[in-house]
């Protein structure tokens, strides 16, 4: 108790312990102090204590009134309670709450805080903090027992609840009546003011619990210096607030401004792009009229220019009439002929192209035969073709065409598709083949076949086109109906369909040429477009091809070039059209009309056909379907063929084979030789051993032959052995293209010779070779020369030689199509020779028979007996026109003369064709002459001239004199050639 | 007179020539006989018809002046000059020889001899016309032109 302390205290962040060991307390001097760090987390000293010497520097004088105060108070008062007290140190500063307890009696505890920490404490809370400086406070505890008067120049009472505070003068004296205020202790929010020496001040008082020590301090703060720093303050804000306001609405503006005049902007520009979409727009418009005008202008311009071409080559037509023969300008006409064609040609074709452009395309739709139309087409190019050394073959494929060969289309187009994918094909192709290549098949459903599923469809891209081409086609087929609805033509359409079914008709236009690069397969169908590469020099405008896809669409159909096999050459064009076919065989009025536009439509390209077939075979190709099917086989008949060009030879016996023919064909004309001899020798051991001299000897040449040659006939021995040539037919058929004509020939005589089958030869003589090799006699009467290319109806009429296609016995049957086949044969023949005498190199159908039109009595002569030489003259004139060869004499008496004396002259060959003669002439007239004439023809056998009485009136004495014909005065060229078709029919 | 002006005269006349039915279309089957062989076919032709039948006319003429008309020959030399203007196409010359054949038959000689003077008539007629023609053809080839086609139909 005595002198011993411990004490702990904080000086910054450490805590010290200050004790003192020595016990003397009485003199205070001799204390000792030791200074010892205090760990602050467990309260044990630690380190090593110090002795504290420094008496200045500890507060002594504080320690000491603290513990006087302990004592005192802590001895003195025995009971508990509060009992703290405000020390100050000597110098007035640092003062302290200090509370001391008595724990034993010999011990006190003691814990002072700064009063500075509560202050700043209170401060803190009272304040924010601002200002501090200013603000002065002070303490005191509330009974009044302890004061520390913190506010300069002020006396601080504290009596019970208030407080009251007398402010002193300068010498520390109250000053009455200047300051002095009380005020409760009441926590009010604003206290009073009071003037300390000239300052005003607002006075707070405010009570607080100090460790259960109630407590009041006093705050004065300098009321001016608030007020100042509130006023400042407040204009700080507003100034503040001002600015802030003044930026907001200027930003406002700013973007209401911007936003104006954006919108202000894009609504000129708006008025702008109108402005210029309306321009646009009329431009455009303004274009479009153009074009459209520009398009009927053309179209129209074209049609002039076409109808001025035609002009010109009627006009050609009609000087080549007035023309010699072989003259220059006869030379000249053809060539101008010939640009005119090719000007009429690409005129057309560019007219089509702006039809195809304005939409105007139709098609008229009419019906035809369209093995006829195939056949007709291929043998225009035909010549073409075969000047350029190429073979130009209409494959029949299984004959599915002639089947359905009856169709409803557009002749026209269809056979302009096909004319100029033939030119092409001619133009491009110097060697090998081409082949025409045709069928028929259901479409699977319309609608199928019209989106593309067929073969030939495009597979993709197409769609489309074949959109529009359908949609084309309704529209076209809406024009034509006049008013039908759509909905109307639509079913119309469908009616149709099942009416006469609908076929798909599947085209191959095959040739060996230069081809068409891949790359390129598309883009040929473009107008404009041609291969450059291949077109080079060919001339053309390049806009066929277009034109036929055009067409082909029309017809609900589309094209494309296939594909080759690799390694083969040439271009193969393959295009579908869907036409209403009619079957051929159900009804037979059809057949009829099929054979009369046949013959119409062979009069033109064929005039060797026009005389002989009279239409009888072709139609009657389709009833031997049925008569395969019902009739027991008759016979079978053998075909052999020897055709030069390999793809000809394999079409055909192809379409034979398919038939149930038996065909053999030979490569090479030597081979010709062994499968005659084989089928002889067949024919020879079936028929009872006859074996004859010939037989033998042939048998032995062949071994020697085919042993020497080591030909490879095995495989034909086979079919040999089934076939039972008791009676058949055996049918020849032999290109002289393929070998050298009288070796042929000697082959096939020798061959016919032994042979008890009945047998008939066809020569495929396109060249004119047999004639010009053979004599006229060699050849047998039975035989038929072929002048035209094997296929369409001529092989079809040969196939009717044989009797399973025939009818009836093969022998009665052979007679007479043999014969109707000679007379075509013998009238074919006569063509060719006058063809050939008179064209020269030419051998187009057409110009022949512009040539019969011109001049179809060329060669033939006439008498024409008149005596005016008026008459005379006239008739002279009109008959030389027509080619004939005119002797002429005055009256009736010299014609008689005439006549005799040709006839006895050179009588099989009689003096004239014809006789003209007029019926009052002096002397002798016509009747007398005639009676004269008829009378010397009688002495020789079968001679009756022709003769054509020329009369003014209209009597019938004519007839009864003899005449064959009259003719009213004065001659007309149509009336003279209407009398001599006549006659000609008359006498045949 | 340019050469066209000539042809469009020439075209002219020869079509009021068919209109007025003085020529028919043998006629024009004449000029289509004619061609570069025979270039002056038609005048040939015609000139053969002037000939004949001036002479025919004068027989003619002269066997109606006889006592007792031998109608026989008139009616043969009628229808030789029916058959020759027929033959160039001279219609109305040969309408007329048709009346005349019939009063022929009729053996009435007055109304034969007013045929005659018919017939003479339309001859004259159409000789002039057809001299003015050929004068006009030949100024046509003398200017370097040629003579243009006439249609056929009429």
């Amino acid at each position: 108790m005595e002198g011993l302390s411990f004490s702990y205290y904080r000086d910054h962040l450490e805590t010290f312990s200050i004790f003192s060991n020595s016990s003397s307390s009485s003199s205070s001097n001799n204390i000792t102090y030791y200074i010892q760090l205090i760990d602050q987390d467990t309260g044990e000293a630690y380190g090593e204590p110090t002795k504290y010497n420094n008496y200045s520097s500890i507060n002594q004088n504080l320690i000491l009134e603290a513990l006087e105060f302990s004592y005192s108070y802590a001895f003195n008062t025995t009971s508990l309670g509060t009992n703290w007290t405000i020390i100050i140190d000597d110098n007035g500063h640092n003062p302290l709450f200090l509370n001391s307890e008595r724990v034993t009696r010999t011990s006190v505890l003691s814990l002072g805080f700064s009063v500075t920490t509560i202050t700043d404490f209170v401060l803190a809370h009272e304040n924010n903090g601002d200002n501090r400086s200013l603000i002065s406070m002070a303490w005191g505890t509330k009974d009044g027992g302890a004061i520390v008067q913190g506010i300069p120049n002020t006396h601080l009472v504290i009596s019970n609840d208030t407080v009251s505070l007398q402010a002193l003068d300068q010498n520390g004296n109250p000053n009455n009546g200047v300051g002095g205020t009380t005020i409760p202790c009441n926590n009010e929010r604003f206290g009073s003011g009071l003037n300390i020496q000239n300052t005003e001040y607002l006075i707070h008082c405010s009570t607080i619990d100090i460790m259960g020590t109630e407590s009041v301090y006093v705050v004065a703060i300098p009321k001016n210096e608030l007020l100042s720093f509130d006023h400042h303050q407040q204009q700080l804000y507003k100034k503040k607030g001002l600015a802030l306001l003044i930026v907001m609405i200027f930003m406002i503006l700013i973007a209401l401004l911007s936003f104006l005049s954006m919108n202000a902007r894009n609504a000129k520009r708006e008025m702008r792009l109108r402005a210029s979409l309306l321009k646009q727009m009329e431009a455009t418009q303004q274009a479009e009229r153009k074009n459209m005008n520009k398009t009927h202008a053309f179209a129209a311009a074209n049609h002039d220019v076409r109808a001025s071409l035609a002009g010109l080559t009627a006009l050609i037509d009609m000087s080549f009439d007035l023309v010699d023969n072989g003259s220059e300008l006869e030379t000249n006409l053809k060539q101008m002929k010939g640009c005119t064609q090719d000007l009429l040609g690409l005129v057309n074709s560019i007219l089509d192209t702006s039809k195809i452009e304005a939409g105007k395309m139709q098609l008229e739709e009419e019906e035809f035969d369209l093995s006829i139309l195939l056949e007709d087409v291929v043998d225009l190019y035909y010549p073409m073709a075969s000047n350029k050394g190429v073979d130009l073959i209409l494959d029949p494929c299984d004959g599915s065409i002639i089947r359905y060969s009856r169709v409803k289309g557009d002749r026209g187009r269809l056979k302009q598709v096909l004319c100029n994918l033939l030119s092409n094909a001619v133009k491009f192709t110097n060697e090998g083949h081409i082949a025409v290549r045709a069928r028929a098949q259901k479409p699977t459903s319309l609608h199928n076949s019209l989106m593309g599923s067929s073969s030939s469809g495009e597979k993709h891209g197409g769609f489309m086109e074949r959109l529009s081409s359908w949609l084309f086609w309704k529209k076209s087929s809406e024009e034509a109906g006049g008013d039908h609805h759509e909905g109307e033509s639509m079913s119309d359409s469908t009616q149709q369909t099942e009416a006469c079914c609908v076929m798909d008709f599947i085209f191959e236009v095959d040739d060996t040429g230069k081809g068409i690069p891949k790359e390129n397969y598309k883009s040929v169908f473009e107008n404009y477009v041609q291969v450059k590469e291949t077109a080079l020099g060919l001339g053309g405008t390049g806009l066929g091809l277009g034109i036929v896809q055009s067409l082909v669409r029309l017809m609900h159909g589309d094209i494309e070039i296939s594909e080759k096999d690799l390694g083969e050459k040439g271009t193969c064009f393959t295009f579908n059209v869907l036409l209403n076919a009619y079957n051929t065989i159900t009804n037979p009025t059809p057949k009829e009309e099929e054979e009369q536009q046949q013959g119409s439509n062979e009069k033109g390209p064929l005039p060797t056909l026009q005389t002989c077939s009279s239409g009888s075979s072709i139609c009657s190709i389709s009833p031997r379907f049925r008569i395969r099917g019902s009739s027991p086989k008759p016979e079978p008949s053998r075909v052999v063929m020897l055709i030069a060009d390999e793809y000809r030879r394999k079409a055909t016996q192809r379409f034979m084979e398919s038939l149930g023919i038996k065909v053999m064909a030979a490569k090479r004309w030597q081979d010709l030789f062994h499968v005659l001899k084989k089928i002889k020798q067949r024919c020879l051991n079936s028929s009872s051993q006859s074996s004859s001299s010939h037989g033998s000897e042939y048998l032995s040449v062949s071994s020697t032959l085919s042993r020497s040659r080591g030909l490879p006939l095995s495989s034909m021995d086979g079919n040999f052995d089934e076939l039972n040539l008791s009676d058949g037919l055996v049918l020849v058929v032999v290109d002289t293209n393929a070998g050298p004509v009288f070796e042929l020939w000697k082959m096939v005589s020798n061959f016919k010779r032994g042979l008890c089958n009945p047998c008939q030869i066809v020569w495929l003589d396109k060249k004119k070779m047999l004639l010009k090799d053979l004599d006229r006699n060699m050849l047998d009467q039975k035989d038929i020369v072929l002048m035209k290319p094997f296929h369409g109806s001529r092989l079809f009429q040969v196939m009717r030689l044989l009797p399973e296609f025939g009818g009836g016995s093969s022998r009665s049957h052979n007679s007479r199509s043999g014969k109707s086949l000679r007379d075509w044969n013998s009238s074919s023949r006569c063509h060719s020779y006058h063809e050939g005498e008179r064209k020269g190199e030419n051998d187009g159908g057409e110009i022949i028979q512009e040539g019969e039109d011109a001049k179809p009595l060329s060669e033939k002569k006439i008498l024409v007996v008149d005596d005016n030489p008026l008459m005379r003259m006239i008739a002279l004139r009109t008959l030389i026109q027509l080619g004939a060869v005119i002797e002429q004499c005055e009256n009736g008496e010299a014609a008689v003369k005439l006549v005799g004396d040709g006839l006895i002259k050179d009588f099989p060959n009689l003096p004239y064709d014809y006789i003209l003669m007029d019926c009052q002439m002096p002397e002798m007239d016509g009747f007398e002459a005639t009676r004269e004439i008829r009378k010397i023809e009688k002495r020789y056998e079968n001679v009756r001239i022709p003769i054509i009485a020329l009369t003014a009136e209209t009597d019938k004495m004519s007839i009864d004199a003899g005449m064959d014909f009259h003719l009213e005065k004065p001659i007309k060229r149509q009336n003279f050639l209407a009398a001599i078709r006549y006659i000609n029919a008359k006498h045949s | 007179m340019d050469v066209g002006q000539m042809q469009r005269q020439w075209l002219d006349y020869t079509r009021s020539l068919f209109i007025e039915g003085f020529l028919d279309n043998q006629f024009l089957q004449l000029q289509q006989l004619q061609d570069e062989n025979n270039p002056e076919f038609v005048v040939e032709v015609v000139s053969l018809f002037f000939e004949d039948s001036e002479r025919i006319l004068k027989d003619l003429t002269f066997a109606l002046d006889q006592q007792g008309v031998d109608f026989k020959k008139v009616d043969a030399h009628v229808h030789q000059l029916k058959g020759s203007s027929s033959s160039v196409g001279a219609q109305r010359v040969k309408n007329a020889c048709i009346a005349f054949r019939n009063f022929c038959e009729e053996q009435n000689v007055e109304a034969c001899l007013r045929c005659l003077q018919q017939v003479k008539q339309e001859y004259c007629l159409v000789k002039n016309k057809l001299e003015t023609l050929f004068r006009l053809e030949q100024q046509i080839v003398a200017a370097g032109g040629s003579i243009p086609m006439m249609e056929l139909s009429f």
